[in-house]
C-alpha cells in the first residue's frame, strides 16, 4: 500500500508543479521529493533491517537515519555539487519540505502499520505531527541553513561541509530514535527536541531582523 | 582589566571558563597517567561530563561569538564541528546507558566524530593563507598513520571497523597537514588544540578497533575535553584580537 499512497500523494502534485512558478515551484518539488525519499527509505530500510535481524545492531537508531536523511537531503548534494546553483537562505525552508514531504508519507506508514482506531489514532497522529515530523523537518532545514551560512565561501570547501552537515543531521536523527523508542523519562526530552530545534531554527532564519549584526572581519 | 559588561569583559569571562574546564580535563588526564589505579569511583562519569560540557560550551560560544561579536566564518565551522561532536558523543553515552550493551563499530556516533574533521580542514583552508611549505607535506605526516590502519588490515582482515579506522586516521592526518600548510600554528593555543583533537580520535579509533582494554586509553576522553577547551580558548583569543 505504501507505493499507492506515494503515487495517489504525489501525481496530483506534479500536475500542480506545471502551474507554479520560481519559488514556490522549487517548494513543491521539494515536498514531492520528500515524498519519493519517504517511499524509498522504506524498502531501503526494510532490506537492511532484515540483513542486520540477527545481529545485536539496533537498525531504527543506528540504520535508518543514515538512509533517512541521505535520501532527503539529496536533492540539495545535487543542487549543489552538481549543477552548482546557490540559494539563499530559501534553502532552509526548501529542506524543511523535503523533510515535511518525508515525514508525510512516514507518517502514513506508521498509522496503517500500526492499526489504531478511534480517538486512539487522532491523539497518535497528532503527537507524530507535532514530534516526529517535525524532527525529520528540521534535521534537514538544519543542512539547508548551514548551506546558506556557507553562501560566501570557497566552492573548494562546500563538500567538506555537506558532509560535516550531514553528520549533524543523523546524529539528531538518532539521538531522538533512541529517546523516543527506548526510554521512559527520555521520551519527554525527545518530544521537546524537535520543537526546540523549529524555535531555533525560525530564531537563526530571521536573526538579521532580531539581531542585527557586527561589521564583517577581515581575517 | 575590561569594564564590566562589555563585550571585551564578556569575551575574557568565557576565556576563563574554558581555561577553567582546561585545568579539570588536564586534572582527569594526570589521574590516569600518574595515579596507582589511573581511575577513581566515578572516573568515567565525570570524564564524560566534562567532554560534553566542554565541546557544547564550544559550540555556544563560538556561534554567541559569530553572531554577536565577529563574522569569522571559522566560528562556525568549529561551532558545528563541537555542535555534531557533543551530540555524537551524547548519543553515544545514552546508547550505552539505555540499550546496555556496548556500542558496535562504527555506528551513528562514529558518523559525528568523523564530521569534525571537514568542518576544520574546511575552516581552516577558507580563513587561512596557504604558506610556502611544500605539498609533500601532504605525503609525509599522514603516511606512517596509514601503514599503521593497513598493518591492523592485515591483522585483524578488510572488517567495517578497520575500513574506518583507516578512514579516522586519513583525516587525524590531513587535519595535521592542513594546520601546517595554513600557518594555522601561528595561532598556538589553536593548533594545539588541533593536534590534540586529531590525537583523541586517533587513539580512539584504535581502541575500538584492537578491543584490548589497557589504561592508557583512559586518556581519550581526558584529552578529548582538553582539545576542546585549547580549541575554545585559541578562538576567542582570534576574536579578541579581531575586536581590538
Amino acid at each position: 500500500m505504501i507505493l499507492e499512497f506515494y503515487l495517489a500523494a504525489s501525481l496530483p502534485l506534479f500536475f500542480l508543479l506545471v502551474f507554479l512558478e520560481g519559488e514556490q515551484r522549487r517548494i513543491l518539488a521539494f515536498l514531492v521529493w520528500g515524498l519519493s525519499a519517504g517511499a524509498i527509505a522504506y524498502f531501503v530500510n526494510y532490506h537492511l533491517f532484515l540483513l542486520f535481524a540477527s545481529t545485536a545492531v539496533v537498525p531504527e537508531v543506528t540504520i535508518a537515519p543514515v538512509v533517512e536523511e541521505f535520501l532527503k537531503s539529496l536533492p540539495l548534494f545535487v543542487l549543489l555539487l552538481v549543477f552548482g546553483k546557490r540559494y539563499s537562505k530559501e534553502l532552509l525552508v526548501l529542506a524543511m519540505a523535503s523533510g515535511f514531504g518525508f515525514a508525510i508519507l512516514e507518517n502514513y506508514v506508521f498509522i496503517t502499520h500500526y492499526e489504531i482506531a478511534g480517538i486512539g489514532s487522532i491523539i497518535y497522529v497528532m503527537m507524530r505531527g507535532i514530534t516526529t515530523s517535525v524532527m525529520h523537518g528540521c534535521m534537514t532545514a538544519i543542512i539547508g541553513y548551514g548551506i546558506f551560512l556557507t553562501y560566501g565561501f570557497s566552492r573548494r570547501s562546500l563538500p567538506a561541509v555537506l558532509f560535516g552537515l550531514f553528520t549533524v543531521a543523523i546524529t539528531v536523527h538518532a539521538l531522538f530514535n533512541l529517546l523516543i523508542g527506548h526510554t521512559g523519562f527520555g521520551k519527554l526530552l525527545a518530544i521537546d527536541l524537535p520543537l526546540l530545534l523549529f524555535v531555533l531554527l525560525l530564531v537563526v532564519y530571521n536573526r538579521e531582523v532580531l539581531f542585527p549584526g557586527p561589521p564583517d572581519l577581515i581575517s | 582589566m575590561e569594564a564590566p559588561g562589555t563585550p571585551l569583559a564578556r569575551l575574557a569571562a568565557l576565556s576563563s571558563a574554558f581555561y577553567l574546564l582546561l585545568a579539570i580535563s588536564i586534572g582527569l588526564f594526570g589521574v590516569v597517567l600518574f595515579t596507582p589505579d589511573h581511575s577513581f569511583p566515578g572516573f568515567y562519569d565525570l570524564s564524560n561530563y566534562t567532554q560534553l560540557l566542554t565541546s557544547s560550551a564550544v559550540t555556544i560560544a563560538c556561534a554567541f561569538a559569530y553572531f554577536r561579536w565577529s563574522r569569522d566564518v571559522l566560528l562556525i565551522h568549529v561551532a558545528f564541528a563541537a555542535g555534531g561532536w557533543t551530540l555524537a558523543n551524547a548519543f553515544w553515552y545514552a546508547y550505552t546507558l539505555i540499550i546496555g550493551t556496548s556500542l558496535p563499530y562504527p555506528t551513528v556516533a562514529d558518523a559525528g566524530f568523523v564530521g569534525v574533521f571537514p568542518f576544520l580542514i574546511a575552516g581552516y583552508q577558507e580563513v587561512f593563507v596557504r604558506n610556502r611549505l611544500p605539498s609533500w607535506i601532504g605525503l609525509v605526516v599522514p603516511g606512517p598513520l596509514v601503514a599503521v590502519a593497513l598493518w591492523l588490515m592485515m591483522d585483524i582482515g578488510v572488517t567495517p571497523a578497520t575500513l574506518l579506522t583507516l578512514l579516522f586516521f586519513v583525516l587525524c592526518g590531513s587535519l595535521v597537514v592542513v594546520s601546517l600548510l595554513y600557518s594555522v600554528y601561528l595561532y598556538r593555543v589553536l593548533f594545539l588544540g588541533t593536534l590534540a583533537i586529531a590525537v583523541t580520535h586517533i587513539l580512539n579509533a584504535y581502541r575500538s578497533t584492537v578491543l584490548e582494554p589497557h589504561w592508557l586509553f583512559g586518556v581519550v576522553g581526558p584529552l578529548a575535553a582538553i582539545s576542546f577547551a585549547l580549541l575554545g580558548i585559541g578562538l576567542l583569543g582570534r576574536t579578541k584580537e579581531a575586536m581590538e
